[in-house]
């Protein structure tokens, strides 16, 4: 039991009790107050002067804020929460499509995103961080071993990644890819310039590491120019979705598990601008939003009753790659078809529903199968 | 995670709305912060004058704590914690050059300015002892009011308040002590000069 006795008006003050008696807030602690002061009438003065004190401090510092404005900063506080948390959910895994229905998604969508990565260059020698260089990256960061292929030559060269993406590799560019994605991310290196096809999976994002930035695709295809000695990096986007985040923030985020990064969503006919040296992500509009077209292969095809072998080469020709079938079985197949967005994928899915064929990749190879038409 | 109603996150346990908050649960996060929320923007008041720019900074406040939802500590809606974040977001956003601190030298209109107080006496029914205190309050330093004032209102420690302003323990307490001393002293004369004026009134 509290000794009031000995209490000054100051510590009347802040006894809560004290205080629920004198802001009538309790009748509990009222009747308790009434028969103190019949026991201890000597100390009524001092309770006297406290009741006012608190009486007056209270006055003293009310507020304007209304039940109506608090209900409605709260309301406006939780109407943000919740905006910011579902533009952070384009982080998590949506619902994972199944091996036979991406492509239909994916047409649907018809989302084509051209992402230029262009960077006006300026040799730096001296402040160029090698712990995020490819070099660096790819030697040490992946936990399997990758594969890689390098353009040594004067023309592009197609790389057929193994979830069925095709990677156009411009002259003097190099880029690591595994064998086999993980059962998380898609994560390719890139050093140097490429025109990615990327297949839709929202569960299994597609990520390239280019010279400290991280792209990661939201939509379907994109042109990253990335050369080493690049100090300042830019990200135009044509169509569709890209975000763009600097490699240190994406990674930091990834350790601790944070669900937010600070990056930038690129939206259609919206730039990027990376600055190395400052470490800052800067967003601005494409000026001449046509010249982006210029980089971007045109993948345009069409097919009137056409024999499915000659689509066949017609596609290893677009994209580069070994298609491998069986022609004999297939003589009598003839398709009508007509492609523009699509990517390798798209197209092959197209095509082998028509003639009721079925494939595969295969060690950077696409294998068809199909019993022929009739 | 099961849904619940509104009326059901009362009934949650401190514990269980921190999981949801940690887990995106926006309501939680609402519920959590409600708590804080008049008495967040009672001690805004007492740092500027300008009531917008408060109920501002309480948002962006609890929208960082909500951004870093899944790192932050277990202290976030701690009332000490949160007083002082809002006490740095205020006087950091200070524009111009002005003091950081609350200077028991700089006179009225930094920190404890009056005009809110000056707007209740304007507005409401005065009682007598009230415009005393106004009086006697603006004979306080700054420092010494916002002691008072995180003391009385907030109601915290010594400790807390020491966390919030900045200031060694010991300096609290004795700032406070030094308060309540001037304050009493001054308000017995004072009461006892109101005592004076209303008896001579009444014998008119």
């Amino acid at each position: 039991m509290i000794n009031y006795r000995t209490y000054e008006a100051e510590d009347f003050l802040f006894d809560e009790s004290f205080r629920q008696w004198t802001t009538e807030t309790t009748p509990q602690t009222a009747r308790f107050w009434e028969q103190w002061l019949v026991q201890n009438p000597d100390r009524a003065e001092v309770v006297r002067q406290a009741q006012e004190l608190v009486r007056a401090l209270n006055a003293h510092y009310r507020d304007d804020a209304t039940d109506e404005r608090l209900a409605q900063e709260l309301a406006q506080l939780v109407g943000k929460a919740a905006e910011r948390r579902d533009s952070e959910t384009e982080e998590t895994p949506v619902v994972p499509l199944s091996q036979r229905t991406w492509w239909r998604w994916a047409v649907a969508a018809s989302v084509v995103v051209l992402l230029g990565l262009v960077a006006r260059i300026y040799v730096n020698r001296t402040a160029k961080p090698a712990a995020y260089s490819y070099e660096y990256l790819t030697k040490n960061v992946p936990k399997a071993p990758l594969e890689e292929k390098v353009n040594t030559g004067t023309k592009a060269i197609n790389v057929l990644l193994s979830d069925g993406s095709v990677v156009t590799l411009n002259p003097k560019s190099r880029l690591s890819y595994p064998h086999r994605f993980s059962a998380t991310t898609r994560t390719v290196y890139l050093s140097g310039e490429a025109f990615f096809d990327v297949v839709k999976n929202p569960a299994k994002p597609f990520l390239i590491y280019a010279n400290q930035t991280v792209t990661k695709v939201l939509g379907t295809s994109f042109l990253v120019r990335a050369y080493t000695e690049e100090k300042d990096v830019t990200v135009m986007v044509k169509t569709g979705r890209v975000s763009v985040y600097s490699l240190k923030d994406y990674e930091k985020a990834q350790q601790s598990g944070l669900r937010r990064v600070e990056g930038v969503v690129l939206t259609p006919n919206q730039q990027m601008t990376y600055n190395l040296e400052e470490n800052r992500l800067i967003k601005a509009v494409v000026e001449k939003p046509a010249a982006l077209v210029v980089n971007r292969p045109s993948r345009e095809q069409e097919f009137e009753d056409a024999p499915v072998a000659r689509v066949f080469a017609s596609l290893e020709r677009t994209y580069g790659v070994k298609l491998r079938f069986d022609e004999d079985a297939m003589a009598a197949c003839l398709v009508n078809v007509s492609f523009n967005e699509e990517n390798l994928m798209e197209r092959l899915d197209v095509i082998c529903q028509t003639i009721g064929a079925s494939y595969e990749v295969l060690d950077g190879q696409i294998v068809i199968t199909s019993k022929g038409c009739h | 995670m099961e849904h619940v109603t509104a009326a059901e996150y009362k009934n949650l346990t401190p514990q269980e709305l921190w999981q949801r908050f940690k887990a995106g649960d926006e309501l939680a996060f609402g519920e959590l912060a409600q708590v804080h929320y008049r008495s967040l923007y009672n001690y805004g008041l007492r740092l500027t004058t300008d009531s917008e720019r408060v109920w501002d900074a309480i948002q962006d406040l609890l929208l960082d704590l909500w951004d870093h939802r899944t790192t932050v500590g277990d202290a976030v809606f701690v009332k000490a914690y949160l007083l002082k974040s809002l006490r740095y977001k205020l006087l950091k956003t200070r524009s111009g050059p002005t003091a950081v601190d609350i200077d028991e030298s700089t006179p009225a209109q930094l920190p404890f300015a009056d005009s809110i107080e000056q707007q209740i006496i304007d507005s409401e029914s005065q009682t007598e002892q009230t415009r005393l205190l106004h009086q006697l309050m603006a004979s306080l330093s700054k420092r010494q009011q916002e002691v008072l004032y995180l003391r009385f209102y907030q109601n915290l420690d010594n400790h807390e308040i020491a966390q919030i302003m900045g200031l060694e323990r010991q300096s609290v307490a004795n700032l406070l002590h030094r308060t309540f001393k001037e304050l009493r002293s001054q308000w017995s004369s004072s009461l006892l000069l109101l005592l004076l004026e209303m008896i001579r009134s009444g014998a008119n």
